[in-house]
């Protein structure tokens, strides 16, 4: 078991970086292709830019979304994201772990406020998981790959709550612990590769689905052609 | 219907292409003592054999070819000679490439243009690669341009045709050649079966043999992966033409083997003999053989498998005569680690997409051009494709290639990184070693003593006088180790060749030159050494003065007597941390029952080889 932690700790943890490192310049380097097919395709080039800024905030900060239909949905998904941006990043075992890795450190959490924010972001993910069980067109749109994520995601934390809190856990250490790297540094494996990537590509992704609603050149055209009202004023 | 062969054929490629390429960021941050097998005793290994010697020969083709259809005419073969041009195009960009992995300071590669050594081999090989990459890249513009807007530029290229492929197949000559020019110059590295006065010309004609069945190889395996009908009739011609050439060759080898009196040598069972004999199976005598027979030649299979056969000889031949056969002079054990083949395939993989991306968009050959034409037209009644797990949709065209084998290739770049080797940069190479680092290595195993070279070369008169210590008849370039001189432990020892200097003045006629004629022959009325040898042997102020005698001290007088004080000041040195250096145990550490009961009580704790 301590071999598997060895190379859980050691190999893995290296091949998950470089996996996710080169996967992400990959993936934008392939955003760029596709941003340039977005803009030729666009009849209308200009990208409002203040416009798309302020809607995409309003995406990350979901509070006109509060007055909507999912509010339950919603604010599971918000408080999970931040849990999932902020524990593995500010987590001060984590920052201890990369400071002596590579010799670069920043402030932490403080243990009580990280604790807080895993147990928060675990009751956001059994939210999602719920809806995606429960709601009928959720359900319809699932995909292997979305439980497969989720589960990753609440053992993820699960594993980590109890490495932080050895004496509430029913498992030996050793197997919370390998649990713990092999499932945290699976979703670093698949962040390139999933739909985890809109964590990389939501700039991009934002962009391009903003030009992707402009029509093609001539795409008036075409409509009026298709409806037999070729030539007529719109 | 998609290509599958092809596709599956490319995402090896990839693959191959993303583990070089963290190989390549391993080398170049790290350097060659990290990332290689390579030392200072072997550092010509897999790269210079396959990548260099291996790559210029593969890239033969392209002069062949040319020879054949423009200059003899033959207009059979006209559809190969454009791929083979290409061929020999990336084959030498390769070997430009591979070059810059292999060199120990890689940004001084453009040296050769600006500081000429005219009397260096590899000035000419240097020049030669220079030259005629820029030859072939003239000889490839045509076929770029053909379908473009450039028509001007395009026919201005063709009329400059003729005289270019002149120039090409001229310098092809001079460096198929002067590869082996650069083996001509050590005998005592380059074993007896493949060093020959005829090194040069057994090259040059190889490299044609190599460069017909390449050609062979390449039209077979194109067709095969693009699913086209093989141009039978143009492959029988060229497996004639191949046959004659091979016959050619083992002739010469086999002659210029017979009249240097070395036949015996071929089976006298040692590992290098038995490797010589399957090289000259694979690529001569089998190929050979074979290609004579009409049977043979009707067969598709058959002439795709012995072209290989021949081509994976001739490159065992350039590997062994570059590298393996060295081996036998330096006996230091060499392999070369994975990521030596890594970086080797991976350049190859990259010419080979080089190749079909090239092919597939210029007028190379019919292949690529109808391929590509057939897959746009199979796009426009096929299902969207996605990818197995993501769920993504791929695209179409080259957007999905692009999606597909970038994957592949990061993928292969990630594991690359991960397995490579992450060890400290290798400083202590015998070159940091003689200007400056104060560690010499005695004996041949692995152990080293401090010794101050830059003192030693100073008190013994400056850069003159390393014949003093390195002295020119030693072989393989290997430093004199102390016994040769101080051979008895006891006695004084004469260090006069006399043998050496009787084959060197004519035999049993030269006593005279130095005993006098008519003496007696003793010490005394002979000539000194300082009569003759004023200039290239005698420092102005030798340090061992014994040598001027004649006489070098005994092993134990030397030793005691160099040695000791320079260890007993060492050790009262505390920043090097080793206060037993003057003991009898730092350097009798082992040894003899006779050593160790001398030695046991002056326990060496810490022992001289402890600075390697």
């Amino acid at each position: 078991m301590n071999t598997w932690v060895a190379w859980a700790r050691g190999p893995f943890l290296y091949l998950a970086f470089s996996v996710l490192v080169v996967g992400a310049v990959r993936q934008w380097v392939l955003a760029i292709g596709e941003l340039a097919r977005a803009h030729r395709m666009a009849g209308d080039q200009r990208v409002p830019w203040r416009w798309m800024f302020k809607k995409s905030l309003g995406w990350i900060v979901p509070v006109n979304a509060l007055r909507g239909t999912r509010i339950p949905f919603t604010i599971a998904s918000a408080v999970f994201h931040a849990g999932m941006l902020l524990v593995p990043l500010f987590l001060a075992g984590h920052v201890a772990l990369i400071e002596q890795g590579i010799g670069i450190g920043w402030p932490t959490l403080p243990a009580a406020a990280a604790d807080a924010l895993t147990l928060a972001a675990l009751a956001g993910l059994g939210v999602l998981l719920l809806y995606r069980l429960l709601e009928r067109a959720a359900r319809f749109l699932s995909g292997p790959q979305d439980y497969l994520l989720l589960a990753l995601c609440i053992t993820a934390f699960l594993t980590g709550y109890l490495v932080a809190h050895p004496e509430a856990s029913p498992l030996p250490f050793t197997v919370i612990y390998l649990g713990h790297l092999l499932s945290a540094e699976l979703i670093l494996v698949l962040i390139p590769f999933s739909k985890l990537a809109h964590a990389l590509l939501f700039a991009s992704t934002r962009i391009v689905w903003e030009l992707g609603w402009h029509f093609v050149p001539g795409g008036g055209e075409k409509v009026r052609a298709a409806l037999g009202k070729a030539g007529e004023p719109v | 219907m998609e290509n599958r062969r092809l596709f599956l054929f490319k995402g090896v490629m990839w693959i191959l292409a993303g583990l070089a390429a963290a190989v390549a960021i391993v080398r170049f941050s790290l350097g060659l003592g990290v990332s290689t097998a390579l030392s200072d005793s072997t550092p010509w290994g897999l790269w210079i054999g396959f990548d260099v010697m291996g790559g210029v020969a593969l890239a033969a083709g392209g002069f062949v070819m040319a020879a054949v259809v423009h200059i003899f005419h033959r207009e059979r073969y006209h559809a190969a000679a454009r791929p083979a041009i290409l061929t020999a195009f990336l084959g030498y960009g390769a070997v430009a490439v591979g070059l810059l992995f292999d060199l120990g300071l890689p940004w001084n590669i453009w040296h050769a243009t600006i500081y000429w050594n005219v009397r260096s081999a590899l000035f000419e090989v240097a020049w030669c690669v220079m030259l005629y990459l820029t030859v072939l890249a003239l000889e490839v513009t045509p076929t770029i341009l053909e379908r473009t807007p450039f028509q001007k530029t395009y026919r201005f290229f063709v009329k400059l045709a003729l005289p270019i492929m002149i120039l090409g197949i001229m310098l092809s000559t001079l460096h198929q050649s002067s590869l082996g020019t650069m083996l001509l110059i050590m005998p005592f590295r380059v074993h007896p079966l493949w060093y020959s006065h005829l090194l040069p010309e057994l090259f040059f004609v190889s490299a044609i043999c190599l460069g017909i069945v390449m050609v062979m190889v390449e039209s077979t395996v194109t067709s095969w992966l693009y699913r086209r009908e093989p141009e039978m009739e143009m492959l029988a011609g060229l497996a004639r033409l191949a046959s004659i050439a091979l016959a050619c060759y083992f002739v010469m080898k086999s002659a210029d083997l017979l009249l240097q009196g070395k036949l015996a040598t071929v089976f006298d069972g040692t590992w290098l003999a038995n490797l010589f004999i399957l090289e000259m199976l694979l690529s001569t005598v089998i190929p050979m053989v074979g290609f004579a027979f009409p049977a043979v030649r009707r067969s598709f299979r058959g002439m795709w498998f012995l072209a290989c056969c021949s081509v994976a000889g001739f490159v065992l031949d350039r590997i062994n005569a570059s590298g393996l056969s060295q081996v036998w002079a330096t006996r230091r054990f060499y392999f070369p680690e994975w990521t030596e083949f890594a970086i080797s395939l991976g350049i190859v993989a990259a010419c080979v997409l080089v190749f079909f991306f090239i092919q597939e968009r210029f007028p190379v050959d019919p292949h690529g051009l109808e391929a590509v034409e057939a897959e746009r037209k199979a796009r426009a009644t096929a299902l969207p494709a996605f990818a197995p797990f993501a769920q993504v949709w791929l695209g179409e065209g080259w957007r999905k290639s692009a999606k597909v084998y970038s994957f592949l290739f990061v993928l292969a770049l990630a594991v690359g990184l991960t397995a490579a080797p992450k060890a400290e940069p290798v400083v202590d190479t015998r070159a940091v070693r003689a200007v400056g680092a104060n560690i010499l290595r005695i004996g041949p195993g692995p152990r080293y003593v401090y010794f101050d070279h830059k003192k030693h070369q100073d008190e013994a008169g400056g850069r003159k006088s390393c014949a003093l210590c390195h002295h020119l008849h030693q072989k393989g370039d290997v430093g004199t180790p102390c016994v040769v001189c101080h051979e008895n432990l006891f006695l004084p020892t004469s260090v006069f060749n006399h043998d050496a200097h009787v084959s060197a003045l004519a035999g049993n006629d030269s006593c005279a030159k130095c005993h006098g004629k008519g003496e007696p022959i003793r010490v005394t009325p002979t000539k000194k050494c300082s009569e003759c040898h004023d200039k290239d042997m005698m420092a102005a102020n030798p340090v061992v003065k014994t040598f001027a005698s004649k006489w070098a001290p005994s092993y134990k007088d030397a030793m005691h007597t160099m040695c000791i004080p320079c260890h007993e000041e060492k050790a009262k040195d505390v920043t090097l941390k080793l206060p037993n250096l003057g003991r009898c145990g730092a350097c009798h550490n082992g040894g003899t029952e006779s050593e160790k009961a001398y030695t046991a009580e002056f326990p060496a704790g810490t022992t001289a080889g402890a600075r390697s």
